[in-house]
């Protein structure tokens, strides 16, 4: 009897002790949208020791409420609400963070995270933030990471033209599955394995305006730390070599008048051709799909050998594109972008264990060919 | 002193009991043996039904010379009056005469003659106990009694008024028959007769209740049923001692396993199609006298959440429907709770846009959101309510202003979210499109118990809170069957019937958790396939 009774009360204790203070009603929390990281400016440095400015936007949910029809209690003012912070520590900031705002922050539904440009060059900053992205429960895996050419707290004031929150604006430039291959999109958990394994990666690069943000051209990270920018351009040529190009489009000049080529599918396969002169030869062939968008009025296109001729250009165009960004890695940045490493760790194991531990060497020697076939589909309708 | 020990000496006392009871039942069943003399039984009878003034006494004398005294006592008002008037009455005092001029001459053989000749009613018996014999006056038998015999006869003349067979309303169908049971018995058992024509088709009848003596009766398919079930039922029955049985529910209530558990283990029904189906399943089907709701047993989870239309309409309707059901089960248990749960404690898990949507629509509102689901699940309760016992347009009339209070007037005046208006209307449609009425009700019950285990502990609150309820469904039985019969045995026919309806040809045998003789349902192949082979 007394042992039930004991029971009881233990079981009613666990019951009504548990889990209560997890309780926090929804409206009561701020909804961390977009975190953007920057290495302090010195000529903000108040305190001697803080390194980071913490950019935070969540939205103003009362307003929202207001927006969302005639009922709620209303609300004026901005639709997200952006606070700076500065800091030793990141966990620092999201600690004052919460102890100024009076709303739990709440990190779990963060989309985007930015990273300014003068904090990834910094080894140590860069080396931190992805411990603490690692190490953070609350920070989502899905997330999309960039790199801000200039100061990441720029990005969020920039007034959207059409979208209310500037998170529904940064979110739609990364997805947009349709947009040109130029926008070159990262996640938190592919940026966490890549910075694991060597800290060698091209990251998507922003550049705020006042009025919209560009997504465009990649952060060449080498060793954990930036080195150096790619071009819109190149950054395309670089998707290509990575098999990360989706769609976009290419102009080549033809009789004076420029035709667009409209790729809407594109394959990458890299062959390794054995070594010559103890240098690795591999081929890439790069397989581009596309139709002919955009040529002068009274040009028709039914001769095949105009095609092919037309063809024969765009390949030209990839070629070289691509030959210049490999220049770039292999001579100027001496990092493998095009992720070769990879292909031989997992289809020549055996060349791979051989040339590992000297690999930025062997790649910056090594003869790469790119072989580019491009294929008009459609011409598009005439008449 | 636990509940469970309580329960089971109280059991083990109604045994006792039992026993104590039967002897004395046994004393009883011998009775009051009837006399030859007229007056003494008539005296018998006079003081047993005193002032029971609807006790009609027809005393009259028949045979040519009027020597012989006779009466017939009936109810008033429980009898066919036509037929007493015309094919007993005349015939006893009219046609006799002129049909049988010995009569006199034969008084020895006159009881026989009479029996035999003159009483022209298809159902007639013979009693020589006087308190059987009020019995059957009293369940609607006229009694006829002659001087100079020892005997009283039970002529059948039960009439009554009663209701037509109509559409039963609680269980519509779009397609099927429209017929239901209503609160007569015969005409219940026959509605079931018709569609099984089967000599093994066994309707055994019963009285329960000391002071009601309500007609029981136990339907079941002699060698299709399951005999540990039917045995089962048949001793619940016995047990049962109660003063007076007014509904099966009562029934239902005294024979079912576990009456603390929330959810239904008697199936009950309306309607005839479904109590043959049931029969033919292999399940035992109990009519109770005066109500139109038949008890079928055994019961699953799974069964109350058919429809017999589900076997009318073609499978893969059939299938959609069903699994549009269960869809509605788990919405009308879970929903509110999960709403809370997601919402107080883990909105990681919802999407980010509609977040924000919820955060904004809650933003003003003075309650946590468990508050203010019970607020809202409370007044839908008390309009459901409302509007059952009112009128048909007062009720109408209830579901506006309810309607309008609780859609608009409330989230207008900020009391609740106007997200929290739609999770309780979607709610409240699903609880509404589970078939049976009982375990609709034992969901919502169940809603209440997971909407403050969610308020407490969040979504981990809320599994631990239906895994309460799996563990008790998996425990619970009903005669002897468990509820929740198709996980039990890995089998792919045990789930031919369960969320999805196969199609009829290939549902060849009877449910495998019940074990009668016969399992086979239908074997012969579509013709198609059999020229095929």
């Amino acid at each position: 009897m007394v042992k039930r009774m004991v029971l009881f009360f233990l079981v009613l204790a666990a019951i009504l002790t548990t889990g209560c203070w997890d309780k926090i009603e929804i409206e009561r929390r701020a909804f961390i949208q977009v975190i953007a990281l920057d290495k302090i400016p010195e000529e903000e440095r108040t305190d001697q020791n803080s390194r980071y400015v913490a950019s935070f936007v969540f939205p103003n949910t009362a307003m929202l409420g207001a927006q969302g029809g005639e009922y709620g209690s209303g609300g004026g003012g901005e639709a997200s609400v952006t606070i700076s912070i500065t800091g030793r520590t990141l966990s620092q900031c999201a600690y004052l963070m919460s102890t100024r705002l009076g709303r739990v922050v709440y990190f779990n539904q963060a989309r985007i995270m930015l990273f300014g440009k003068e904090l990834m060059k910094d080894r140590q900053l860069v080396r931190e933030t992805v411990d603490k992205l690692a190490r953070d429960f609350r920070l989502n895996r899905r997330m999309y990471v960039g790199v801000v050419d200039g100061m990441a707290r720029d990005v969020l004031k920039v007034k959207p033209k059409v979208d209310q929150l500037i998170v529904g604006y940064l979110t739609g430039l990364f997805e947009d599955e349709l947009d040109p291959a130029r926008v070159r999109t990262m996640e938190a958990g592919e940026y966490l394995a890549a910075m694991r394994e060597g800290g060698d990666l091209i990251m998507p690069k922003l550049t705020p305006y006042t009025d919209e943000v560009k997504v465009a051209g990649g952060a060449i990270i080498k060793d954990h730390r930036l080195i150096g920018w790619l071009g819109e351009q190149e950054s395309v040529m670089s998707l290509l070599l990575e098999d990360e190009f989706d769609s976009g489009i290419f102009e080549v000049l033809y009789k004076d008048a420029l035709v667009t080529y409209d790729v809407f599918d594109a394959k990458r396969k890299i062959k390794y051709e054995g070594e010559q002169n103890g240098w690795l030869k591999f081929t890439i062939s790069v397989d581009v799909e596309g139709n002919l968008a955009e040529f002068v009025l009274g040009e028709e296109l039914f001769d095949s050998k105009v095609i092919a001729h037309i063809e024969g250009l765009i390949n030209k165009k990839i070629e070289k594109g691509t030959r210049d960004v490999l220049y770039k890695y292999q001579c100027h940045y001496k990092m493998d972008g095009i992720g070769l490493n990879e292909f031989l760790f997992k289809y020549h194991p055996r060349v791979w264990q051989r040339v590992k531990n000297n690999w930025e060497q062997v790649f910056c020697e090594a003869l790469i060919t790119v072989e580019s076939d491009a294929k008009i589909k459609r011409i598009g309708m005439i008449k | 002193m636990s509940l469970y020990k309580r329960i089971r000496k109280t059991k083990r006392n109604s045994q006792e009991k039992t026993a104590k009871e039967v002897d004395r039942q046994n004393i009883q069943e011998i009775g009051m043996p009837a006399d030859s003399s007229l007056d003494r039984n008539l005296d018998y009878f006079r003081q047993q039904l005193e002032d029971a003034d609807d006790v009609v006494y027809r005393e009259m004398v028949i045979g040519s010379r009027h020597d012989l005294r006779a009466v017939l006592m009936y109810v008033d008002g429980m009898v066919d009056k036509d037929l007493v008037n015309h094919q007993i009455l005349k015939s006893l005092m009219l046609d006799i005469r002129q049909a049988y001029d010995s009569v006199q001459t034969l008084k020895e053989d006159m009881y026989r003659i009479l029996v035999k000749c003159s009483i022209t009613v298809g159902e007639i018996s013979e009693t020589q106990d006087l308190d059987q014999a009020i019995l059957a006056l009293l369940s609607g038998e006229t009694l006829f009694l002659l001087d100079g015999y020892a005997v009283v006869l039970k002529i059948a003349t039960r009439g009554w008024p009663s209701r037509g067979v109509e559409e039963p309303p609680t269980e519509s169908v779009i397609r099927g028959p429209r017929d239901g049971f209503n609160e007569t018995l015969r005409v219940n058992t026959t509605l079931i007769r018709r569609r099984i024509r089967d000599p093994r088709l066994k309707i055994k009848s019963l009285k329960i209740g000391q002071r009601s003596q309500t007609d029981v009766v136990i339907a079941y398919i002699k060698d299709v049923v399951d005999p540990n079930v039917l045995n089962e039922v048949k001793n619940r029955l016995k047990d049962i001692k109660i003063d007076g049985i007014f509904e099966s529910g009562y029934i239902e209530q005294l024979i079912e396993d576990n009456w603390l558990s929330p959810f239904p283990q008697v199936q009950n029904t309306e309607r005839p199609d479904e109590a043959a189906a049931a029969l033919l399943e292999g399940r035992v089907a109990i009519i109770v006298d005066n109500t139109p709701f038949v008890l079928l047993v055994p019961t699953t989870l799974n069964s109350l959440f058919q429809s017999p239309e589900d076997y009318y309409e073609r499978w893969l309707i059939a299938s959609a429907i069903r699994v549009l059901r269960f869809i509605a089960g788990a919405y009308s248990l879970i929903l509110p709770a999960l709403y809370i749960a997601v919402t107080s404690f883990n909105p990681g898990i919802i999407p980010n846009r509609l977040v924000l949507s919820i955060a904004g629509s809650r933003e003003g509102v003075p309650f946590p959101a468990y508050v203010e689901a019970i607020i809202m699940e409370v007044s839908l309760e008390l309009l459901r309510e409302a509007g059952v016992r009112l009128p048909g347009p007062i009720g109408q009339t209830i579901g506006i202003v309810g309607g309008l209070i609780i859609g608009q007037a409330a989230v207008q005046a900020g009391i609740v979210s106007p997200i929290m208006v739609i999770v309780v209307a979607i709610t409240a449609i699903a609880s509404f499109a589970i078939p049976s009425y009982n375990v609709a009700i034992s969901f919502r019950i169940l809603r209440f118990a997971l909407i403050l285990a969610a308020a407490f502990l969040g979504l981990y609150g809320l599994v631990l809170g239906l895994l309460a309820i799996i563990v008790h469904l998996a425990t619970l039985k009903s005669f002897g069957v468990p509820y929740l019969p198709s996980f039990d045995k890995y089998n792919i026919k045990n789930f031919q019937d369960f969320v999805i309806r196969a199609p009829l040809m290939t549902m060849k045998q009877r449910p495998m958790f019940l074990e009668g003789r016969d399992k086979t349902r239908a074997q012969d192949e579509r013709p198609e396939e059999k020229e095929a082979n």
